[in-house]
């Protein structure tokens, strides 16, 4: 057998005043007294003493030279002989979620998770390896391969839980690729079992799982907190808010509108049935939006209990209308909220350089040659230009084909649309046709572009309208204010600044995922492989005998000293 | 260990106490007679206590002729004879008296000392006989306080009596003093009262008492020899004797001890209670002064 700390051993030699002193116990006190007048027949005497009295001493040595023996033993950390026999390599997997922030485990499933990477490295033998990899969102590896006991604790330092439910299948990948890579592998993961998605069951073999967090956790959360404008109204918006529960809970959420108070909800939350409401406003300015969940007697995951919605501010758009005055274009550019209208006409008044925060509309003309705009609508352009090549002028199109989920057309109907003249193009490589057209015979009953163009954000934007205003119909005269709405309300600035992410209705739950093969509830043990029997809260059963036995030494001691186990 | 040096046992607080108990004891006297104390026994005092006729051989100097003339008897007057009180005090010598500390003997000589003092300043004589000391000659009746420091010098050199492999009987011991025929008068007994056993302290008290002697007792013990210790096993010696006993010392023992101490202690009592023996029960923590003064106060010490 051998010992990580032979030297130990040397404290053996504590048996020598332990036997010292034994022997001086056992002989007898003289006293001297004045006389024996009293002493006389007075019982006990050492004489009657039963033979289980006078073993007991020897009894009582025994047993304080066996803890002794006990005590020296695991100092010196005996290993067995598989345990040297092969070094082991421990790929220690430590899940980042946020639900890990629990504090259904004392203090926290984060700090019992530490504990047990950090009682696993203290095992370590001298020969063997570990790496450290944190499964958060991706998984990362904290520190390399190493022998290095210090470089694991300070890597370990390092960790410290993400706010979303970790994606186990990027870390159970890396964990078995790493696995392969070295001989005597074993993967232990410490985690709470709260995953999304859920890894596949192959990805779970071969895996020791080392569970931590409580049997019965009690959470309510906001699993949903966000705001939007109205598509059809921007200056309008909604926010949608979603609480749930893993238990009972009574709670109270308090939503507030730049710290204004506007709403408190007193709620009654079962689990499995979540509690959904939508506020509705009005606003063209920023507004940051902020709900927080309060008066709950047990919460377990803090993290879901604030969550933050942000409504960007709407800002007015420029439209540089190069055209003649026109009234139903004109008309439909005031109708848009929002929106700025400049009129530039001729064509020779337009400035040389484009303004990029403007959008150009050309009716009638075509842009100057080298003018590229960061957003521009082209009417009936009867000329070739960047957007491609002109064809000539076709007659009696139906439109055929729409792509309806394009931002620029939402809400934008074109099925029965009916143009009587249309101009044939060639669209540039690269350009999307948003909607097409079947013509007649001058077209061949060829499909032919009817709105195409680029229209995405970081590169400059345009779109090509294949026909004039006055060739549409009624129903396309309805649809062209909604059409420029869009290109308006796309051309908004993003939100910058967004709120942080919710944890979700998944760690709301605190449960751990079916498809662990664990039970749903408790920790559990890890096997061992190399040397370490110790779990999430248990030390080996042996250790916990030497500190038993370490505490009983000076316990026998007194008691045999006072006579009290005579 | 004892003390032999007399002004180390004997310190000058002490002694100048014991001249204001002197004091005391002289009004306690005066009470009732003078220093002087009538005897049983006739004498050439002034005072007349009877006629008696005359026969051969008294002295004819005594005849009262005016009764012979007025009796035609010859007649001898006699008178009551005035003598001094003859106060004993036997010290207890035996090796359990050098146990404590301070050691009983200290206690029980300095205890002496001041008896024979207050005897001393009453004009009466003093004796002291070291019991169970019989190689250190006894002090020999006297009187007079210019006596007392060659007294306090013989107390302090008084040693114990050596370890022997019997213990002493207090009943010996008191029997080889009477034999020693002691003028009578006044007993003082100071010593532990451990004899060999309870019956032969009570002897040794009866056979003081039927020497027709007034007899007192002041006992002396040391307090931790009221309680067997602190729990263990023990090899109890006697210091008198050496023998050895093995103990075990646990509370059930503790309990008994004291018991056993206690119903000594009572028998004693009940003892001097039933034969009118005056008894002072002490130990070594109450100042010698202290004691005396009790013992003036008490009665039976003081006559």
């Amino acid at each position: 057998m051998n010992f990580l700390w032979p030297l130990a051993w040397g404290l053996g030699a504590l048996a020598l005043p332990v036997i010292a002193l034994y022997l001086i116990r056992t002989r007898l006190q003289r006293k001297p007294v004045s006389t024996l007048l009293f002493w006389e027949h007075l019982t006990p005497q050492v004489y009657n003493h039963s033979l289980w009295r006078k073993l007991r001493r020897w009894v009582s040595l025994a047993l304080q030279l066996l803890f002794l023996l006990l005590l020296v033993l695991a100092i010196a950390q005996p290993l067995a002989a598989w345990q040297t026999a092969k070094p082991a390599a421990v790929i220690l997997v430590l899940d980042t979620s946020v639900t890990m922030t629990a504090a259904d485990a004392a203090p926290s499933r984060w700090e019992a998770a530490l504990q047990t990477v950090r009682r696993r490295v203290a095992h370590l033998r001298l020969f063997d390896e570990a790496i450290l990899v944190a499964a958060g969102e991706a998984p990362r590896v904290l520190c390399p391969w190493t022998r290095s006991k210090p470089a694991l604790e300070r890597a370990l330092k390092t960790a410290a839980p993400g706010g979303t439910v970790s994606d186990m299948r990027g870390a159970l990948a890396l964990a078995h690729h790493l696995a392969a890579q070295r001989k005597n592998s074993e993967i232990l993961l410490v985690s709470d079992g709260v995953w999304e998605p859920e890894p596949a069951p192959e990805a779970l073999k071969e895996v020791h799982f080392q569970w931590v967090g409580a049997k019965e956790p009690v959470n309510a959360g906001i699993t949903l907190f966000t705001a939007r404008r109205s598509l059809a109204a921007p200056g309008e918006y909604q926010v949608i808010g979603r609480v749930a529960a893993s238990a009972p809970v009574e709670a109270e959420l308090e939503v507030r509108a730049d710290g204004a108070l506007i709403d408190v909800q007193k709620l009654k939350l079962e689990p499995g049935k979540p509690w959904r409401k939508t506020w509705e406003g009005s606003a063209t300015g920023a507004v940051r939006f902020e709900a927080r969940l309060t008066e709950m007697k047990r919460d377990d995951l803090a993290a879901d209990n604030v969550a933050q919605a942000s409504l960007p501010a709407l800002h007015p758009v420029p439209v540089e209308v190069v055209a003649p005055p026109h009234a139903f274009l004109d008309a439909a550019l005031e109708a848009l909220p929002l929106v700025e209208t400049h009129r530039t006409w001729p064509l020779t008044a337009l400035p040389a350089a484009p303004d990029p925060s403007r959008l150009y509309l050309f009716y009638g003309c075509v842009p100057p040659e080298g003018f590229q705009p960061s957003a521009m609508l082209v009417i009936n352009p009867q000329a070739d230009g960047p957007w491609g090549k002109y064809d000539g002028p076709l007659d009696s199109a139906l439109v055929s084909e729409t792509l309806r989920d394009e931002p620029i057309l939402r809400f934008v109907s074109l099925d029965n649309v009916r143009l009587d003249k249309v101009s044939g193009y060639t669209p540039a490589p690269g350009a999307t046709l948003f909607a097409q057209y079947l013509a007649g015979e001058s077209g061949g009953h060829a499909e032919k572009p009817l709105l195409f163009g680029q229209w995405k954000a970081g590169a400059p934007r345009w779109l090509v309208q294949a026909f004039g205003l006055e060739d549409s119909d009624f129903v396309y005269r309805t649809a062209f204010p909604v059409l420029l709405a869009n290109l308006v309300q796309s051309l908004q600035p993003e939100e910058t600044e967004k709120a942080p992410p919710l944890p979700g209705s998944v760690a709301t739950q605190l449960k751990r995922a079916p498809g662990t093969g664990a039970p749903a509830s408790g920790p559990s043990e890890a096997p061992a492989r190399s040397g370490w029997l110790g779990g999430a809260s248990s030390l080996p059963v042996w250790w916990w005998a030497l500190v038993a036995g370490a505490l009983w030494l000076p316990l026998e001691w007194a008691l045999f000293h006072r006579r009290i186990t005579e | 260990m004892i003390e032999t040096n007399p002004d180390q046992l004997f310190d000058a607080a002490f002694l100048a106490q014991l001249e204001s108990l002197s004091l005391l004891a002289r009004r306690i006297v005066s009470g009732k007679m003078r220093a002087e104390r009538r005897s049983s026994r006739f004498g050439s005092s002034i005072e007349f206590a009877e006629y008696r006729p005359f026969i051969s051989g008294d002295d004819w100097r005594h005849i009262d002729w005016n009764a012979f003339a007025r009796w035609r008897q010859l007649v001898l007057k006699l008178f009551v004879e005035e003598e001094d009180l003859h106060v004993h005090l036997l010290l207890d010598c035996s090796a359990s008296m050098d146990w404590g500390e301070p050691a009983k003997f200290d206690q029980a000589r300095r205890i002496v000392a001041g008896l024979a003092y207050i005897t001393l300043a009453n004009l009466d004589r003093a004796a002291v006989m070291p019991l169970g000391a019989e190689r250190y000659e006894p002090w020999r009746p006297s009187r007079g306080k210019h006596r007392f420091l060659q007294l306090l010098r013989y107390l302090a050199q008084c040693p114990v009596a050596a370890r022997r492999p019997e213990p002493r009987r207090l009943e010996e011991a008191a029997r080889r003093w009477i034999a020693s025929q002691p003028r009578r008068g006044m007993v003082i007994w100071v010593s532990d009262l451990w004899g060999a056993d309870l019956e032969d302290a009570l002897h040794a008290l009866d056979r003081l008492r039927y020497a027709r002697h007034e007899l007192a007792v002041i006992q002396v013990i040391d307090p931790t020899e009221t309680d067997a210790g602190e729990r263990g096993e023990y090899e109890v010696v006697d210091e008198e004797t050496g023998a050895p006993r093995k103990v075990i010392v646990d509370h059930r023992t503790r309990a008994e001890y004291r018991e056993r101490v206690e119903a000594y202690q009572e028998s004693i009592r009940s003892y001097c209670r039933r034969h009118q023996v005056a008894l002072i029960q002490t130990n070594t923590r109450v100042a010698a002064p202290d004691l005396l003064m009790q013992s003036l106060l008490q009665g039976g010490f003081v006559k």
